[in-house]
């Protein structure tokens, strides 16, 4: 890779964070306004996951790193996330 | 021989929790962050999942359970206003009386929300129940496990605390019930507050409104209080309900509820079995999140403390999804008010 290419990298890399993050800190923001309908919140938490599952994709295609295990890491702590959730929220 | 056992076992543990390189010089993350080891995190939540809806249908009352009353509310409603400067509510057997008709209608016509979907709004119900106010209010609440929780909820949301620490209220009246509501079987809470017509002193001018900027600035003909100040009533939590009333309408066309008085509506109260459960849940969800949450972030220190070892890829992702799960059960009340 050369330098203009680590350059570019470091750029996607900043913006795709500053994107996921954004979602993640909209989202707490909801859940807290929400915090009193714990339907609510954990509709929100699942619209967070699904998000950060299409990020993840749409982030290692972009690194080229995009592999099996590596998005199976995703799904699981996505399904941990909407468990952990589940349980609290729903059960 | 023993100390060599010793050291096995911390390295094995050093492997489970920390990124290393083994002997072969090949770079391994934690072994509790595996797809392995994630896998099996998922599974103590669907097993809780399974085991707390095998428990609650088959003996809930292993996971506790709590009796829960009016009376506990309108104390701890009370207390809430006493530490706040405000006089006490007294308690009202006719407004206690609407607030078990507004129970029994939602789970009648199974809703959720202030005003029902035939179009009954809260004041019916109190005028229904011969309550004659100048200022009423309502909070509702459902599927809490104690009346702790309900007062603490309702005080962190600004529009609730402001009924309950309405200076304009005067009395309560509280209904707690047990159904299946919207689906989900557990307890409803209705509180109404109201200010009696009697309870106002005359105002000087005739049918003048605006006592106050809680109230709706559009005044209520009334005509069992023809010269006295008279507001419509608020039912603050709700942002919106008052455009619905129409300010034209006369009071008493505006009551078609009749409710019988029930001798439950005095101090209605409800066991909540399986009390206990959003505590066990919400322990074994942060519990588990925190340690997940724990080992990335201990991989992230490693790493950047290690130049031989990488940071894998995502990390910044995983960390910050379980951060906001954190965040949500941190904050996670176990009812719902409106």
């Amino acid at each position: 890779m050369n330098h203009e290419e680590i350059k570019m990298t470091k750029r996607v890399d900043i913006i795709a964070h500053v994107c996921l993050y954004t979602a993640l800190f909209v989202g707490a923001f909801a859940m807290y306004l929400s915090r009193f309908n714990s339907g609510e919140v954990y509709t929100i938490l699942m619209f967070i996951a699904v998000y950060y599952l299409v990020w993840g994709f749409a982030y290692h295609h972009l690194k080229n790193d995009f592999k099996k295990k590596l998005f199976l890491e995703y799904v699981m702590i996505a399904l941990i996330a909407l468990g952990a959730g589940y349980i609290v929220f729903i059960s | 021989m023993i100390h060599h056992k010793i050291i096995h076992h911390v390295r094995h543990f050093h492997h489970q929790i920390l990124p290393h390189i083994h002997e072969d010089g090949k770079e391994h993350h934690a072994h509790g962050l595996s797809l392995l080891a994630l896998f099996l995190y998922l599974q103590v939540f669907v097993i809780s999942g399974v085991g707390f809806y095998i428990i609650k249908t088959h003996a809930p009352a292993i996971l506790g359970a709590v009796t829960f009353s009016a009376d506990q509310i309108i104390s701890l409603t009370n207390q809430k206003r006493a530490e706040n400067g405000l006089p006490a509510l007294a308690f009202n057997g006719q407004l206690a009386q609407a607030a078990a008709g507004k129970a029994s209608n939602m789970f009648a016509e199974n809703y959720w929300a202030h005003f029902s979907p035939s179009g009954k709004t809260p004041w019916m119900f109190i005028a229904g129940a011969g309550y004659k106010y100048v200022y009423a209010g309502e909070n509702l609440a459902r599927d809490f496990n104690d009346a702790q929780s309900v007062v603490n909820a309702w005080m962190n949301s600004p529009s609730h605390r402001s009924n309950l620490l309405d200076k304009n209220f005067k009395e309560i009246g509280v209904a707690v019930a047990d159904g299946k509501l919207t689906g989900v079987d557990g307890i409803l809470v209705v509180q109404m507050f109201g200010t009696p017509v009697s309870g106002v002193p005359a105002a000087p001018t005739v049918a003048v409104a605006t006592p106050s900027p809680a109230i709706s600035p559009k005044p209520v003909a009334n005509a069992s209080v023809a010269p006295r100040a008279v507001a419509s009533p608020v039912v603050s939590p709700s942002p919106t309900p008052l455009p619905v009333e129409s300010p034209a309408v006369p009071l008493a066309q505006n009551s078609p509820i009749i409710i019988q008085g029930s001798p439950a509506a005095e101090n209605s109260q409800a066991i909540v079995l399986g009390s206990r459960q959003f505590s066990i849940a919400k322990a074994i969800s942060f519990g588990l999140v925190s340690f997940v949450f724990g080992l990335f972030t201990l991989e992230v220190i490693l790493v950047v403390k290690k130049k031989n070892l990488h940071l894998r890829s995502g990390i910044i992702a995983h960390l910050g999804i379980l951060a906001l799960v954190l965040f949500a059960i941190w904050y996670a009340v176990s009812g719902a008010i409106l």
